[in-house]
């Protein structure tokens, strides 16, 4: 429990300017929405008017551009992404800290065995987690909200929303698992952001492509967001497969840490 | 010189899997470029019928990405992403480790100017910078040549390296200045990764809303279009010079900076 609070209080700054820059390059788009909503009309318009083969060839078939939520889905992307990359920070640095910062041997030696050490810290990140996704799913509440000329799917918005919380768990879990397989880790960042923008630029590489086979590197395309408006739920079997890559970085975790020899001063 | 040797060899390893990444996107890229080539026939007819502002947003442009040189060309905004991550992350970590490993007293006084340590650490980076960009170079030209009758297009692809190359150099130097001028590891990344993510999210909201359009100076990833260099040959002589000459002050400032720097021990 100490250790949970402790966490908790230490990511506490951390946890603050993350949200309010998650919810700055929200409000920075959605701020775009009125001065371009008129345009995005016209456009659709137009995609209306082409023939079918047209529309399927350009993945404009079942496009909605009028609604907010379709505008609501392109700026989501650019949270995901950020809020992917403090997801990994957070796995990767908060066992690692421990042995960086040479505090491992005062936390190591009382009478508590790794695997609690671990539950409480993965308990902590988790914590944080569903702190942020609050935060964004009630901001992006009010400016949708304020934002919409009419009516929209409040289901397709929550599903859109919460998979800001499936891609941070995946990450978070990614980054434990880095953290604890990795020998001695120096600096945090250049490993989330590589790992991170790695598997967005898979993504976007496979908006192009289509490819299945390379959609299920990237866990981006787990929650593709074109494809859950289309479907209005998550794809069975993506969500299975985050379901196990998750329960395994987790379980591994454990399982590497409770052998880790862990360097002291 | 030993002190560049070393900082080869402690970066070798992150460099190899950069390289790796970066291969396997293009590997991944152009595998599917065929299918794009055997299906669509007449794209040129097709773009004919689109308004010029809708092709702009979707970032269609003019460019045939049913020609090899078009497809290729979209890949830029991806090379440019990655290149900045490792380069920034380089930078800033280069500069500012000995303190971080507290190890600053055995190398800072040693019988040496500041000035004779840490060129040789920008050295190595440039150096790793240009291995990266070299690789991505050679991996082009050689899955487009599988793609194009055995023609490599080395002349195109060179100047969009070269391009690429200027980018790289630009965000090295921005790494190295917030390595030398912040207090410590932790936060020279951090500041230095959160301005390549505002950057990168300025380029997408300009190219959303023609009216911001002002605002394109102020990010890099929008000094040079992939389309202009792969398909017109054509490297903006203005756009090179600015990013070179803002590389040789964020240089410079590091020096300075670093000179005057009051060393953690």
């Amino acid at each position: 429990m100490n250790i949970l609070k402790q966490e908790l209080r230490m990511g506490r700054k951390t946890l603050i300017i993350w949200c309010l820059s998650l919810v700055g390059v929200l409000s920075l788009f959605m701020l775009l929405y009125p001065s371009i909503a008129s345009q995005l009309e016209d456009f659709q318009k137009v995609f209306e008017s082409f023939p079918p083969e047209f529309q399927q060839a350009f993945g404009v078939a079942d496009l909605e551009l009028s609604s907010i939520l379709s505008f609501y889905q392109f700026a989501l992307m650019y949270v995901l992404l950020a809020g992917a990359i403090q997801a990994m920070n957070m796995g990767v640095s908060i066992i690692s800290a421990e042995v960086r910062e040479k505090t491992g041997d005062f936390l190591f030696v009382k009478p508590i065995s790794r695997n609690r050490i671990v539950s409480m810290k993965i308990l902590a990140v988790l914590i944080q987690i569903l702190i942020t996704n609050a935060v964004i799913f009630t901001a992006s509440l009010i400016m949708v909200t304020l934002l919409s000329t009419e009516s929209y799917d409040f289901e397709l918005f929550a599903l859109f929303t919460l998979s800001l919380l499936f891609i941070q768990i995946f990450f978070a879990s990614l980054g434990l698992f880095v953290s604890v397989f990795l020998r001695r880790i120096r600096t945090i960042l250049p490993i989330s952001m590589g790992v991170v923008f790695i598997f967005y630029i898979i993504h976007l590489l496979n908006e192009t492509l289509k490819d299945e086979k390379l959609g299920l590197i990237s866990p981006f395309d787990y929650f593709n967001l074109s494809e859950i408006s289309k479907n209005m739920n998550y794809d069975s079997l993506n969500l299975l497969l985050w379901f196990v890559l998750v329960g395994l970085f987790t379980f591994l975790t454990f399982k590497l840490f409770a052998r880790k020899d862990l360097p002291s001063i | 010189m030993n002190v560049f040797k070393k900082e080869m060899k402690a970066n070798i390893k992150s460099l190899i899997i950069w390289c790796c990444a970066q291969v396997f996107i293009i590997f991944a890229g152009m595998m599917k470029y065929q299918g794009f080539s055997d299906s669509q026939v007449d794209v040129n007819a097709l773009f004919a019928a689109f308004p010029e502002e809708i092709m702009v947003v979707f970032g269609i442009g003019s460019v045939d990405i049913t020609k090899v040189a078009g497809f290729y060309s979209v890949f830029f905004l991806y090379f440019m992403l990655l290149a900045a991550v490792h380069a920034t992350m380089f930078g800033a970590v280069v500069v500012s480790k000995e303190e971080r490993d507290h190890c600053a007293d055995f190398i800072y006084t040693k019988p040496v100017h500041r000035f004779q340590v840490i060129w040789p650490k920008l050295l190595a980076g440039i150096i790793n910078i240009l291995i990266f960009n070299v690789v991505t170079f050679g991996a082009s030209v050689f899955f487009i040549a599988q793609h194009n009758n055995g023609d490599g297009l080395i002349d195109k692809v060179s100047l969009t390296m070269l391009a690429l190359f200027i980018l790289q150099l630009f965000f090295l130097a921005l790494g190295a200045m917030f390595g030398a001028v912040l207090k410590n590891t932790k936060r020279a990344t951090a500041a230095a990764a959160g301005l390549v993510m505002g950057f990168f999210i300025l380029s997408v909201a300009v190219d959303l809303y023609s009216k911001l359009s002002f605002l394109k100076i102020f990010t890099p990833f929008k000094y040079f279009e992939g389309a202009s260099l792969m398909i017109n040959d054509q490297l903006s002589f203005s756009s090179a010079a600015i990013l070179l000459i803002v590389s040789l002050v964020f240089f410079g400032l590091t020096f300075v900076a670093f000179n005057r720097r009051d060393l953690n021990t």
